[in-house]
């Protein structure tokens, strides 16, 4: 852990179980802490893609004498209220580092409650000491689907996935879910479940109702595995990003899904998405030597750098990942990017560090998030490609950066940032 | 796999019971695990020769992430398990956290199913100030309590209320108090006074150690008495305590 924070600091995994736990419809939740907590929280949320959370996250405002006598009273109160006022399917009761500190047994105040409420009471006690934002995301979906799965052996639709992945604070879900949604509609194939935002309690319980689950980021693999576990379902792993990407994804989800490779339909994709840099720059703008640094996460970064590398042409001079990718067990991620002729591979880099490389490589290019893009000051083309974002709104959904239009929209901004920055083409 | 905890005020004398106790079940062949938790970090001492382990705060504040399971548990005598909570130095910092701390680690690290003892013997500071040092009483961290004390107004005084708090855990069903152990510090009508508090809280006195020079002389030579002798009154009041600990696990 870093003594200083310089920068942003890093969102921990009480962060993590309130963006999983939020983005399901029918969950309210009930935050056992002091209420500047909370109001920082909704604060947080609103910094990403302007999201609401009125009437979605309650605090019962612990004060001094709760801290002092490890009072429950407030938090029984509101949990009930809650119950009472808006009929949730289920509650989330989230302890902050006050209830943490103080050691307030949330597990047996829920277990104690739940005869008294209808809704669902699943705890998370943890208060924000277990570790960053990536452990809350896993260990709260994973709570959610032992909740409401069950084990057993289900027969699943045939042609039909779930996405598992998405929740508030993934850069750009809704344009490359949209995507996503119409490549699998390409090949026949239906979407069940997308778990956990914007779901809903039933569509978790009809996750095994689908025949595959694709993984779309690293950090939900142990849920992928979970559910496997629970009801015997396949999942894959994986982004469809830039034309060799997605044309790789699409040929894995046939082979597990048993469809038939769709050649026409690809290559007609293809045609009509996938321009190539050499026809849309002209003779005398050189861009083989343009150099790409990546700092997103593991998902983005891999994809992108494989669109850059083989699709584009360009370099990417380092990558910087938010935190170790979890995907050792199937993987080594070193690897693949070595593969890909990338050694400059930094996890969960302190913002000096990434200062000096980015002043070091001097890229033209940067993938980032918001605070990342405002110190590379001499990088001429900045693309934002991670959160927080807290000035670029993704709300629109036709601006993907995954599939084939993901791929000729990312080629076209290229091209015109080129163009407006033309001292990139400088050798 | 059995887990007990030892609760009491500070100075009765539970972490020479405990290891006393640990001894005792190790000779009868038990695999036993004795887990100090107090900052003074001292639980276990009389377990490895005199000398002090190194608490599990400790180690995690220098190894972090990568700290595994053998630098958290020492071998002791007779094979026991020895861990230390530790906590901050007296004064600043939060205990009562620590052991919160402590206790999620050896469960990250899955430390009861690696070492599979037979017994885990908590030996818990004083009386039950905070969440903190609830902590062995919760999430199944121990299944059964004994309140050692002696008939010391003081003493009987913290034993109420940690019987007070025990009983509050048990009905969120959580650990429930099995007896109380007297250790006796020779006080007029000692063995009744226990008595009647065993009977107001309703349990029964397991056993009435008694005060021996024996235990002093032991701890000077840096051991336990139940590691030199076999028998004596004080080994034979430990055994009674064993033996009831163990006819129960037979009860089950």
């Amino acid at each position: 852990m870093r003594i200083i924070e310089t920068g942003i600091p890093e969102a921990t995994d009480y962060f993590g179980i309130l963006w999983t736990m939020a983005g399901i419809r029918d969950c309210i939740i009930v935050e056992h802490g002091a209420p500047g907590t909370v109001t920082y929280t909704q604060m947080s949320f609103n910094s990403m893609n302007r999201r609401s959370m009125f009437h979605k996250i309650f605090t019962c405002a612990v004060n001094e004498d709760d801290v002092v006598m490890g009072s429950d009273a407030r938090l029984k109160e509101s949990i009930k209220w809650v119950d009472s006022t808006y009929h949730p399917s289920v509650i989330a009761v989230v302890a902050t580092s006050i209830t943490a500190v103080i050691g307030l047994d949330i597990d047996g105040i829920v277990r104690s409650l739940q005869p008294e409420v209808s809704a669902r009471l699943i705890p998370f006690s943890s208060g924000g000491f277990n570790g960053t934002y990536f452990l809350g995301i896993a260990e709260s979906s994973k709570a959610v689907i032992r909740e409401f799965i069950k084990p057993g052996s289900y027969t699943p639709t045939k042609k039909k996935v779930n996405i598992l992945g998405p929740t508030c604070e993934q850069f750009n879900t809704i344009s490359d879910l949209a995507e996503i949604r119409r490549l699998l509609s390409l090949l026949g194939i239906s979407i069940g479940t997308i778990f956990p935002d914007g779901c809903t309690t039933d569509e978790i319980k009809n996750i095994p109702d689908a025949s595959l689950n694709l993984v779309i980021r690293d950090i939900m693999i142990p849920v992928g595995e979970e559910i496997e576990e629970l009801s015997g379902q396949k999942y894959m792993y994986g982004l469809p990003i830039g034309l060799t990407g997605t044309k790789k994804w699409i040929a894995r989800v046939s082979e597990l899904l048993g469809i038939l490779y769709p050649e026409e339909i690809i290559n007609d994709e293809i045609s009509r998405f996938g321009f190539s840099l050499t026809s849309l720059f002209l003779k005398i703008q050189p861009y083989d030597h343009l150099s790409v640094i990546l700092a997103c996460p593991y998902e983005y970064a891999y994809g992108l750098s494989e669109m850059i590398i083989k699709d584009w042409g360009m370099q990417v001079s380092a990558v910087f990942l938010p935190e170790e990718p979890q995907i050792s067990e199937h993987e080594n991620y070193k690897i693949l990017f070595s593969d890909l002729g990338i050694h400059d591979l930094y996890c969960n880099p302190d913002d000096d560090l990434f200062e000096s490389i980015v002043n070091g490589k001097k890229p033209q290019i940067l993938f980032a998030n918001s605070y990342y893009l405002k110190m590379a000051k001499s990088v001429q083309i900045k693309i934002p490609a991670a959160h927080p974002t807290p000035d670029y709104i993704t709300m629109y959904d036709g601006t993907p950066f995954v599939g084939f239009r993901g791929y000729a929209y990312l080629t076209q901004m290229i091209t015109n940032m080129c163009n407006a920055h033309p001292e990139v083409f400088i050798k | 796999m059995r887990r007990i905890a030892l609760y009491g005020k500070g100075g009765i004398g539970k972490s020479t019971t405990t290891s006393n106790l640990s001894i005792v079940l190790a000779k009868k062949g038990y695999t036993v695990m004795q887990i100090g938790c107090d900052p003074k970090a001292d639980s276990t001492r009389m377990l490895t020769g005199g000398e002090r382990i190194t608490p599990i705060l400790k180690t995690l504040r220098q190894g972090k992430d990568g700290v595994t399971l053998d630098q958290l548990v020492t071998k002791g005598d007779y094979g026991i398990y020895c861990a230390e909570c530790g906590g901050p130095t007296p004064g600043v910092g939060c205990a009562g956290r620590g052991i919160i701390s402590a206790f999620e680690r050896l469960d990250a690290l899955n430390a009861f199913n690696e070492l599979k003892p037979d017994f885990v013997l908590y030996d818990v500071l004083g009386d039950v100030v905070c969440g903190g040092f609830a902590m062995p009483l919760r999430k199944g961290y121990a299944e059964e309590v004994y309140i050692v004390t002696s008939g010391e107004l003081m003493s009987l005084y913290a034993a109420e209320n940690i019987a007070l708090a025990v009983s509050q855990f048990s009905q969120k069903g959580y650990a429930r108090l099995c007896g109380i152990i007297q250790n006796s510090r020779n006080v007029e009508n000692e063995d009744k006074l226990i008595s009647d508090l065993a009977a107001e809280i309703g349990v029964r006195v397991v056993t009435r150690i008694p005060r021996d020079k024996v235990v002093q002389e032991c701890e000077s030579a840096r051991s336990t008495v139940a590691s030199f002798f076999d028998d004596g009154a004080y080994v034979r009041a430990i055994t009674v305590l064993a033996d009831e600990i163990i006819s129960k696990k037979e009860n089950r």
